[in-house]
């Protein structure tokens, strides 16, 4: 497992954790039943503050990517797929309402949009 | 408490070095060989061994004030009142290896020399310690209500103290021939006296260095 | 226990300064970042929680035991490494496990020896004989080698290189891997807590001037340079401090995520202690 934090980027770092990790476990680099680091040992390797890695493990096991057992440790949940797709259905919706409010702002009309995420959609 | 005492007899024997313990046996085999009649063991009994088994307190105030030892004593799981007891304890027990010490001079006298009874070099020892204690006991006092040069000082005062009562001890003893002289007097009640004068200011040196210490930092 | 330390209103004075009414925790499993100036009181309230000085009122509770009534026990289970404070130079290394040995019940002579080697220090020389950063690694061994659950360190790195400063650090965030344990840093160098804290305490002048989780720092508060019509356009509650500089006015911003929204071209630069820090003493407080 490897996690990469920047300083300078805009994202609290809590979120750059559960970002990476959920890209991870998505991609199938991390398999369900994995086991993962303690929330005190991630926060020593990565030089953070345990609270920032309390952070980062609690939204992902409210998300329900990874979950803890007492005495045994935290590993990665079994997905539930719809779960996934929830998220990633909020992801899109978040980025559909970026382009809706650019298009609104520069007059493009919500035919030319959905011409062009049909032609985005379409290419491989 | 066998901590603290511990702590301060290694203390303060890496701080003497070895330089001062190859002085110790050179003053020992001195006084030993040196000497004719009594005044060699008489000088070791009552003069040298007392200087030397009250010198803790001068020593370990030293790195208190210099080294900052007290501080770092602070830091031990302790109390004020553990610190004061554990020096005085100590100061005592360190007495006790000089004591031995005594007692092998007086046994190593007694076959190179002769001529004094085991009696008699009890009392010298006996004696000597007292002085000892003595010393101790204010000196103790002093390193816990005064700065390091101050007690220094004191100290000091306290050996050439020590050293013009012997002097005069023996010039007084020189006319009347001291082995008779001592064997004559009243020494139970003298010893008595002597014993109980020392345990009142050892306590009161111990008090009050209690109350001194506590308000101190 | 919730809090490793709790300190209540503590007050002392002295001629020209007086610490006035502190009140902090140290909460289990973390590291606490004492900051502040020199002569803020830092190391008044550690000298107070270590029962070194009196204070004239105020409590004190470590490992839940009253800092004066149980100092004994308190003191058995707390390392500290004060500044300029070393073993006595007289002493060889190997001395100081003899007499640690006798006074702490707890003391692991094996884990101490490992700690020498581990930062090579030689059993055989004799403390005087120990550069300064040795000196304060031995410290550390002697600290961390008597099953202590809190640590007190008062400028324990100060003085230190980088790369020894780095292995200090550290040496903290492994022993904080157990969530009994509990680290006070007290340091003006606050790169070293942006690093490993937890929780920041910023005393100055004697008294508590914000305590805050490095977590909220690093997510809601930045550092925004600006013009200054832009700046006098700010609502008040859009930022905590200021310094008007010559060319631009630098403000210290707590909500920047809702900053961001509302102006997405803004750039914002994360808020490292430090500007916290000046920011507080040297600029203007809303």
């Amino acid at each position: 497992m490897e996690i990469i934090l920047s300083n300078s980027s805009s994202k609290p770092i809590y979120e750059q954790i559960t970002t990476q990790i959920k890209g991870m476990i998505m991609s199938n680099e991390l398999k369900t039943g994995d086991a993962l680091p303690s929330m005190r040992s991630l926060a020593k390797s990565l030089h953070i503050s345990v609270i920032t890695a309390q952070h980062a493990y609690e939204d992902l096991q409210r998300d329900g990517f990874i979950e803890t057992i007492a005495g045994k440790g935290t590993f990665v949940a079994a997905q539930n797929k719809d779960f996934i797709r929830e998220e990633e259905l909020r992801n899109a919706e978040e980025k559909l309402q970026e382009a809706a409010d650019i298009a609104r702002r520069s007059g493009i009309s919500l035919s030319e949009l959905v011409q062009i995420l049909t032609l985005l959609y379409k290419e491989v | 408490m066998t901590g603290l005492i511990h702590r301060d007899l290694l203390i303060s024997f890496r701080r003497l070095g070895k330089m001062s313990y190859i002085m110790e046996a050179v003053y020992f085999f001195f006084f030993l060989l040196f000497f004719k009649n009594a005044y060699g063991a008489l000088t070791f009994f009552l003069l040298l061994a007392p200087i030397n088994m009250s010198g803790l307190p001068n020593t370990m105030k030293e790195i208190d004030s210099n080294y900052k030892g007290m501080r770092a004593a602070r830091l031990l799981p302790y109390s004020k009142k553990d610190l004061v007891k554990g020096r005085f304890l100590s100061a005592l027990f360190n007495q006790l290896f000089y004591v031995a010490e005594m007692v092998l001079f007086a046994v190593c006298h007694h076959f190179i020399k002769g001529g004094i009874s085991w009696v008699t070099y009890l009392l010298f020892i006996a004696g000597g310690w007292l002085v000892g204690i003595f010393m101790t006991a204010v000196n103790l006092l002093v390193s816990f209500t005064t700065g390091f040069n101050a007690s220094a000082i004191i100290y000091l005062i306290t050996v050439i103290a020590v050293g013009a009562g012997y002097v005069l001890f023996l010039f007084t003893g020189v006319k009347t021939g001291i082995l008779a002289q001592i064997s004559s007097l009243n020494t139970a009640w003298i010893f008595i006296i002597a014993c109980c004068f020392d345990i009142l200011i050892l306590l009161a040196s111990y008090i009050i260095s209690i109350k001194c210490f506590d308000k101190t930092l | 226990m919730e809090n490793t330390l709790t300190v209540s209103h503590l007050t002392k004075t002295y001629k020209d300064f007086t610490l006035d009414d502190v009140s902090f925790q140290v909460p289990r499993g973390s590291i606490c970042g004492l900051i502040g100036e020199n002569g803020a009181g830092k190391t008044t309230a550690i000298s107070a929680m270590l029962n070194i000085i009196t204070p004239d009122s105020g409590d004190i509770r470590i490992l839940d035991m009253d800092y004066r009534e149980d100092e004994k026990k308190i003191k058995q289970r707390v390392g500290v490494v004060l500044d300029e404070l070393n073993q006595i130079p007289h002493l060889y290394c190997k001395d100081i496990d003899t007499i640690m040995k006798k006074i702490y019940s707890s003391w692991d002579s094996r884990l101490f020896f490992q700690y020498l080697e581990k930062f090579k220090l030689p059993q055989k020389k004799k403390v005087k004989e120990l550069s300064k950063g040795m000196n304060v690694k031995l410290n550390f061994a002697v600290a961390l080698s008597h099953n202590a659950e809190f640590l007190i360190l008062d400028e324990a790195t100060s003085g230190l290189d980088p790369v020894m400063r780095d292995d200090i650090l550290q040496l903290l965030q492994e022993f904080v891997l157990d969530e009994n344990h509990s680290v006070l840093l007290s340091t003006h160098i606050t790169s070293d807590l942006d690093k490993i804290a937890d929780y920041i305490i910023f005393m100055h002048e004697g008294n508590i001037q914000f305590i805050k989780s490095k977590e909220d720092i690093e997510n809601n508060y930045g550092v925004l340079q600006c013009r200054n019509d832009f700046f006098e356009a700010l609502s008040p509650d859009d930022y905590c401090a200021y310094i008007k500089e010559e060319y631009s006015v630098k403000v210290l911003v707590h909500h920047k995520q809702e900053l961001l929204r509302h102006f997405q071209d803004l750039v914002i630069e994360r808020a490292s202690i430090e500007d916290i820090m000046l920011f507080y003493i040297k600029g203007v407080i809303i």
